[in-house]
């Protein structure tokens, strides 16, 4: 148990601070400087991390099965952050000692030796999982980065995501009749349908809900490796049993914003047509139509997806000559052996790498996620070690 | 100072059969409780700021710089049927398809960016008296331009928002959260009670005393034009007609101004009015002002023709527009005076020289600084970079591209030092011919004094467009005057607000807005003129915004809301 401070904080901030800017203004195209400032927050303390943590070792059949349990507990209390206040305020606070959220999770590990005749295996399998929460961060704050929505709100996990609920598509003129739509939208028959949640009869920023976080839980890792004379094998598998990710831009929508990134993908040739209506995407509209806002212009579920996966990240497969054969040569050791790097994924969308995300460690997102990152490489090789 | 430090470190370990406990204590800061007294060195603070004039002009730039941007004007155009948004999604353009919802980002950001500005303002006159070595008079002109400037900012505010919070002293946090909605018509006194106060002080430079140093601070003759403009904004047209009348007729005491000529070409005096050449002319009142490389804005960027390196066409002119300017005979291309000459098929030529300076269009003769001139085609079919393909391409969208702010000596990156004009002289000439028009039709003389010589210096010769149309009733005048207003101003950030104090939102900004003829259209669908968004107005909802949602939710006394939302 402990207490932990933090230090990574701007200074001076218990002053209100003026600071000069350049290039603020311009009197007969001269450039001149202007000064902002910044309010103080005279009573600044450090951030405390209240830290928990408990854990057992276990062995059993004579130390062949080892079973490792953890939990751990982290309150941090004075949060510094810089608060949400009104803006008819016309300024903002400096960080102030408002915050409070807590980290618990656990993790289980198991390692497993036997041998079945010549045969050594050694198995080993984690898994563990964290939740965060806001226990007390001040007022909710509810942002829209590149139409993806975020809430930060107490009792929440940080990096959750909000926005309307969708219902699938619309099949026909009748089912629009009967159901709400946003204001001011005319929708047709393959755009999406959205959940009136508080069955008003119109879809508006009171229909919005908590949809999940970005957060990984249930990370998980198994490897095993098998000797037999001079055979050996290793496999590495891991992957995540239960995520959201939201994506962006022209690797999601169809034809995205149409005159920019003209393209479509094949993964996204699913469009709603009166022949196709149990289809993935709504049908296509000109980017700047009505249809095409109530579409993809609102923060909704329909641009976050499922991205657990299981990867296999290594497999590796080699032999080792006997000693006698290669001391005649004047070598130490020799060893072959074969090795695939991420050779699977299984994942429930293959065409963006469910490791990828539009959050920072601090669980802050400055803009969605266009899938831009660099592929996690596949990579078959093989190989000789000669030891002299 | 004084810091205490302490630190522990312990291990509990409680063996208990094969489980153990383990918990560490690393470290544990104490902070004494005494005040730090350490000061900032990178940063000034309030004890320290307040020592000298130069620092209190640095606090008046920032109030410069948050008074108007280009970005706002041509935000506020997109309010508008001058221009319409036709790539993917855009704040104005949920507004004018009756999608906005409280939670608008543009609700938020205005409001946010304006309170900035009042907060700017109301601290400079909370502290301006702590600096003592200031000269009297110095000190009085910076006072009167930060009022201006709080005026404008609440001016702006009240014109978006309806009634809106109110004070004249900085609030704390505790009266952030607390404050209530101030109607309009007790900040539009304050507003001109004010302006009548800096009118009066003659704390402020007229245009004629100003040093060329100086050139973009705010004069004497920028508050009248202001205060016109106020009373413009609430139908007082007694007061517009005396405050206009007198910035025509007095000009030794506001300042003398006078419509741009160009005295190399005069007919291009308009087109040349909106170039960095022709920056702080005699028909200037007050500029948000920008500098080449150093303050600079993009805009240009999604609404210049392709070939001239724009990035995307994603604000395009109507056709709505294009049907306003006259042909050179001083007759419409619609209604019943129409000109017999217009014709459809070639509708670009012989018309109001304004439209060359203001909307690019097919078969445009496209002038460079250097003097030679491209070519722009728009029409379908017509394959140049700049021609209309579809509705999701990213060539214009309406057959039209913008001009007039287009600066010619920026490079490639569309950084533009162009300043954008907030007031000038032709503005005053045309709320004063308004004004006469709405408190008695118009007289020859007052014609003579305010449409006559602006539409000469537009480049019109016919006497049909300069002479005073004795046969026309008050009203067609005032149709008259109003359209003369939309082509004078145009793409200037003001059409919106005549909109809404004429109340002509559901005639104008209910239905279709259209672009050229020449994209392939059905000829029966609307003449063959393209259809290029729709639009819905309410009468009830639109000519507010909403306060924003998010500030509702922190302040419950900002409810109830604008009405509709």
């Amino acid at each position: 148990m402990g207490i932990l401070g933090n230090q990574e904080i701007a200074d001076y901030q218990y002053f209100t601070t003026y600071t000069v800017y350049s290039n603020i203004a311009g009197f007969d195209n001269n450039i001149y400087s202007g000064t902002g400032f910044q309010l103080g927050s005279p009573d600044l303390k450090w951030e405390k991390v209240n830290t928990r943590n408990i854990g057992a070792d276990l062995s059993f059949l004579n130390d062949k099965l080892s079973v490792n349990l953890d939990y751990f507990y982290n309150k941090t209390n004075d949060i510094l952050l810089s608060p949400i206040t009104p803006t008819v305020l016309g300024t903002t606070l400096g960080d102030v000692n408002i915050g409070s959220m807590e980290n618990r999770g656990w993790e289980v590990t198991l390692n497993y030796h036997f041998k079945t005749g010549d045969f050594n295996h050694s198995a080993s399998f984690n898994i563990g999982n964290t939740e965060n929460k806001a226990l007390d961060l001040g007022n909710p704050q509810i942002r829209v980065v590149d139409n993806v929505g975020f809430i930060q709100q107490n009792g929440l996990p940080l990096g959750a995501y909000y926005g309307l609920k969708t219902d699938g598509l619309f099949q026909s003129y009748d089912e629009i009749a009967n159901s709400a739509i946003p204001i001011g939208v005319t929708p047709q028959p393959g755009d999406v349908k959205f959940v009136d949640r508080n069955n008003d009869g119109v879809i508006d920023d009171n229909d919005r809900y908590y949809l999940g976080d970005g957060f990984p839980h249930y990370n998980f890792g198994f490897s095993y490796n098998l000797n037999y004379k001079g055979f050996d094998l290793s496999v590495l598998i891991q992957g995540v049993g239960k995520r959201l990710q939201s994506l962006r831009g022209d690797i999601y929508m169809p034809f995205h914003n149409g005159a920019w990134y003209p393209v479509i993908f094949k993964h996204e040739l699913d469009t709603w047509t009166v022949t196709n209506t149990d289809a993935r995407f709504p049908r296509l509209t000109t980017d700047n139509s009505s249809s095409f806002s109530n579409n993809w212009g609102r923060p909704s579920d329909l641009v976050i997806l499922n991205a657990k996966y299981i990867r296999v990240k290594n497999i590796q497969l080699g032999y080792t000559l006997p000693e006698k054969l290669v001391s005649k040569c004047g070598f130490k050791s020799v060893r072959a052996f074969i090795n695939l790097q991420n050779p699977f994924t299984f994942s429930p969308n293959s065409f963006i790498d469910p490791e990828s995300t539009e959050f920072d460690n601090l669980l802050n997102a400055s803009g969605g996620n266009s899938g831009r990152n660099y592929p996690t490489l596949k990579f078959y090789g093989a190989g000789v070690n000669i030891n002299f | 100072m004084e810091r205490a430090l302490i630190s522990i470190f312990k291990n509990y370990k409680h063996e208990e059969t094969d489980l153990y406990f383990a918990g560490i204590i690393p470290i544990v800061y104490f902070l004494s409780c005494q005040k730090l007294s350490v000061s900032p060195t990178d940063k000034f603070t309030d004890e320290s700021y307040w020592t000298s004039v130069s620092k209190a002009q640095l606090v008046l730039n920032m109030a410069y710089n948050q008074m108007y941007s280009a970005n706002t004007m041509w935000q506020d155009e997109q309010l508008s049927d001058n221009l319409v948004h036709t790539y993917g999604a855009s704040d104005p353009f949920s507004i004018r398809r009756g999608e906005a919802t409280p939670a608008l980002g543009l609700f938020a950001n205005e409001w946010k960016g304006d309170y900035g500005g009042i907060k700017t303002c109301l601290v400079f006159l909370d502290n301006i008296d702590r600096i003592t070595d200031i000269p009297e008079a110095t000190k009085a002109r910076m006072i009167d331009e930060i009022r201006f400037i709080r005026a404008f900012i609440y001016f702006r505010l009240v014109n978006y928002y309806g009634a809106v919070p109110f004070f004249t002293d900085e609030i704390t946090l505790d009266e952030a959260y607390k404050v209530s909605r101030t109607p309009k018509s007790e900040i539009m006194t304050f507003i001109h009670s004010e302006l009548d106060d800096i009118i009066k002080n003659g704390n402020l430079p007229t245009s004629d005393n100003l040093a060329q140093e100086e050139n973009g601070r705010i004069t004497l003759g920028a508050a009248v034009a202001f205060q016109a403009r106020a009373y413009l904004y609430e139908n007082n047209y007694q007061k517009v007609k005396d405050l206009t009348t007198e910035m025509m007729n007095d000009q030794d005491k506001y300042g003398h101004y006078s419509l741009f000529t160009y005295a190399a070409k005069k007919d291009m005096s308009y087109f040349m009015l909106f170039t960095p050449e022709s920056e702080y002319n005699s028909e200037v009142i007050l500029d948000e002002t920008y500098v080449p490389n150093l303050k600079t804005w993009t805009n240009m960027t999604s609404m210049a023709p392709i070939s001239k390196k724009a990035q995307i066409s994603a604000d395009n002119p109507t056709q709505e527009l294009v049907d306003c300017y006259l042909t050179m005979n001083g007759l419409p291309v619609k209604g019943a005076d129409k000109d017999p000459s217009y014709n459809e098929k070639d509708p670009y030529v012989n018309r109001d020289p304004r439209l060359y300076a203001t909307i690019v269009y097919d078969n445009y003769k496209w002038l460079n600084k250097d003097g030679s001139t491209d070519i722009i085609r728009t029409a379908k079919g017509s394959n140049t970079e700049d021609s209309y393909i579809s509705p999701v391409d990213r060539q214009t969208k309406t057959g039209y591209y913008v001009h007039k702010y287009f600066d010619w000596t920026m490079g490639d990156n569309f950084q533009s030092g162009l300043n954008i004009i907030m007031f000038r002289y032709a503005d005053v000439l045309l709320m004063n011919a308004e004004a006469c028009n709405e408190i008695s039709k118009i007289t020859e003389s007052q014609w003579n004094e305010t449409i006559r010589p602006i539409r000469e210096r537009a480049g019109f010769t016919a006497a049909a467009a300069l002479n005073y149309p004795a046969n026309k009733s008050q009203a067609e005048l005032r149709d008259i005057i109003r359209n003369e207003r939309r082509v004078e101003l145009a793409m200037e950030g003001l059409r919106w607000f005549d909109i809404k104090r004429w109340k002509i939102g559901q005639q104008v900004l209910n239905g279709y807005m259209h672009g050229f003829k020449f994209g392939g259209s059905d000829a029966n669908v609307d003449g063959g003129y393209l259809r290029v968004a729709q639009y819905q107005f309410s009468d009830n909802r639109d000519y507010l915004w909403s306060v924003p949602l998010d500030q509702m939710d922190l302040n419950a006394n900002l409810k109830p809301n604008n009405p509709g939302y």
